[in-house]
């Protein structure tokens, strides 16, 4: 599809949620988003995908009259692990794996879009409260250790998360198309993990936080690759043997077609 | 031509690795080896995980072998009970392997402790490889034909108890170190993914004695059914078998080997040998420089579930 036609398709999606009338409260913005896709679907040519997010910036009579313009920031949250971070050192003359920290529930994916960078949008404590950008998550370790290496091995995830394309900070990635609706793009790699992933988006004005919103979305193995990963989750002994028989097929094969030729 | 994995959880170019399952396959058609120690390696190069690398290599030997094993089985070229014997000892190495495998990956030692064993044994076969190929095309250089050496009458594995009758191979001789060696080929196979006829055919000659008409039948008998027991035992413990990359890999490889098999025909064996030896040796130098250069990245992340090991 495409952004054209995309982009017709979703401001007639907003048109009509706006005059239908959303329910809002008085005197305060609301946000109204709508996704291109609810389910991303890993196939077996999968090579990641992108996600268009269109909204707008409802406003009623009642609402007050503000200077300045809007500020939007996206975040986007993939399922939550409990990654083991692990550092090498040197042992005998060979770099081996020596300590290891793990962290409780980082997401598996974290992006975050706006308009402009975050330090414009609003103050650090806000930025904090709401977990907006890479330097405001909070990454704790599940022993007890040293700030110091906590801090060394949260940065550390932070930046392999983000050359893995994992994670990621676009502090232009939202486009106000005009002074009300909005579009970004959310790009997923196609290491992402499967689950749901939830989209918040904060609306600010002059620092204040105006108003929010969320969105879900999927991403799923479907097809065969569907098949051979829950396959193996769940009947990994049946796979196995799958696999085996598989083996014994072809080997087999090859040795008809050598004692042909 | 990207294709998604679905266990090993990545996108990879189906003909970077058809291209390698097929190398390796000519290579091993060529030189009647499964393969298994070449192509972990290369898979490990290719940004699979170590993990993952071993245990679908372990499916890949499965079929790298039974073509040559039910050849030799029609040709009553396998010594069953031998066999059945060096299986049970295959069975409880790939079974203590597979445990292991799992104790290390969850400590973090995995990837590094498979490196190391390849290091050692790509250095040892690939230098007696060198050392064996040189003097052979010296020797035919010099005019005389290459002796084969011949087993000792006996060795340090007659005075152990235990012993046992095979009939086939016409051997009275202790079952300690019978179970031993399959042991450690099972093992072997769980930590690295390979078949281990590199270990089990030249002990079968020198330690046990067997007679070689049977020799590569029963080594390949006990190598199918362990490989596919590791297969197995993978799948359940580690969640590490990757179906579709095994199926590459298997597909390009035994129709590589075709290739390699024509090829050998035509080729002096000695000097290949010899280019494979230093194939290994290269690879085994890479892995070795993957082992002691500072790392670019000091830092890495786990994720325990299936083969999300990044």
């Amino acid at each position: 599809m495409s952004m054209v036609r995309r982009f017709v398709m979703f401001a007639g999606l907003i048109f009509a949620m706006v005059s239908l009338g959303v329910p809002q409260s008085a005197r305060a913005e609301t946000l109204i988003a709508a996704l291109s896709e609810e389910t991303v679907f890993i196939e077996s040519n999968f090579a990641g995908a992108s996600l268009t997010l269109f909204g707008s910036v409802g406003r009623d009579a009642a609402t007050v009259a503000r200077p300045g313009s809007y500020d939007l920031v996206v975040v986007v949250r993939g399922p939550e692990e409990w990654p083991v971070v692990r550092r090498k050192d040197r042992v005998g003359g060979i770099w081996l794996n020596a300590d290891a920290v793990r962290f409780r529930s980082v997401p598996t994916y974290y992006a975050v879009q706006s308009n402009r960078a975050l330090s414009l949008i609003a103050e650090p404590p806000s930025l904090r409260r709401y977990g907006i950008g890479l330097t405001n998550l909070e990454f704790q370790p599940d022993a007890e250790i040293l700030e110091a290496e906590r801090l060394a091995f949260a940065t550390a995830l932070v930046r392999l998360r983000l050359s893995d394309g994992l994670f990621s900070e676009a502090p232009s990635g939202v486009d106000f198309l005009t002074e009300h609706v909005f579009s970004t793009r959310i790009d997923l790699p196609s290491n992402i993990r499967t689950g749901a992933y939830r989209i918040e988006l904060y609306l600010f004005r002059g620092g204040a936080l105006l108003a929010r919103e969320s969105l879900l979305f999927g991403v799923r193995k479907v097809g065969f690759e569907a098949f051979i990963f829950n396959a193996s989750v769940n009947q990994p002994l049946f796979y196995g043997a799958a696999s085996i028989a598989l083996a014994v097929l072809l080997g087999w094969i090859a040795g008809l077609m050598f004692r042909q030729s | 031509m990207d294709i998604y994995l679905p266990i090993a959880e990545i996108t990879v170019n189906a003909l970077t690795i058809f291209g390698m399952g097929a190398a390796v396959g000519v290579l091993a058609g060529m030189f009647g080896i499964g393969g298994g120690f070449l192509i972990t390696p290369l898979l490990i190069f290719n940004g699979i995980t170590p993990a993952v690398a071993v245990a679908t290599g372990a499916n890949q030997v499965v079929a790298a072998s039974v073509s040559g094993m039910i050849a030799h089985w029609r040709r009553d070229a396998v010594d069953r009970q031998l066999g059945g014997m060096l299986l049970a000892g295959g069975m409880a190495g790939a079974l203590v392997g597979v445990f292991i495998f799992r104790l290390l990956r969850e400590a973090g030692y995995l990837d590094a402790v498979i490196e190391l064993f390849y290091v050692v044994f790509l250095s040892i076969i690939g230098s007696l490889m060198l050392i064996e190929s040189i003097k052979t095309i010296l020797k035919r250089r010099r005019g005389r034909a290459p002796s084969t050496r011949r087993p000792g009458q006996h060795s340090w594995a007659d005075r152990l108890p235990g012993r046992v009758r095979f009939k086939r191979s016409k051997l009275y001789i202790s079952v300690i170190p019978v179970l031993a060696l399959g042991f450690a080929v099972g093992f072997l196979a769980a930590i690295m993914g390979v078949g281990g006829g590199f270990i089990m055919v030249p002990a079968m000659i020198y330690l046990l004695r067997v007679p070689t008409n049977v020799v590569i039948g029963t080594s390949l008998f006990q190598i199918v059914f362990v490989a596919a027991f590791t297969t197995v035992m993978h799948a359940i413990a580690n969640g590490t078998v990757d179906v579709v990359l095994a199926a590459l890999l298997m597909v390009a490889s035994v129709l590589g080997a075709q290739v390699g098999v024509q090829a050998a025909q035509r080729l002096k064996a000695d000097e290949l040998r010899a280019l494979l030896a230093l194939l290994v040796l290269a690879v085994s130098v890479r892995l070795v420089i993957r082992l002691v250069s500072v790392p670019e990245e000091a830092f890495s992340i786990t994720a325990l579930a299936g083969g999300l090991v990044a």
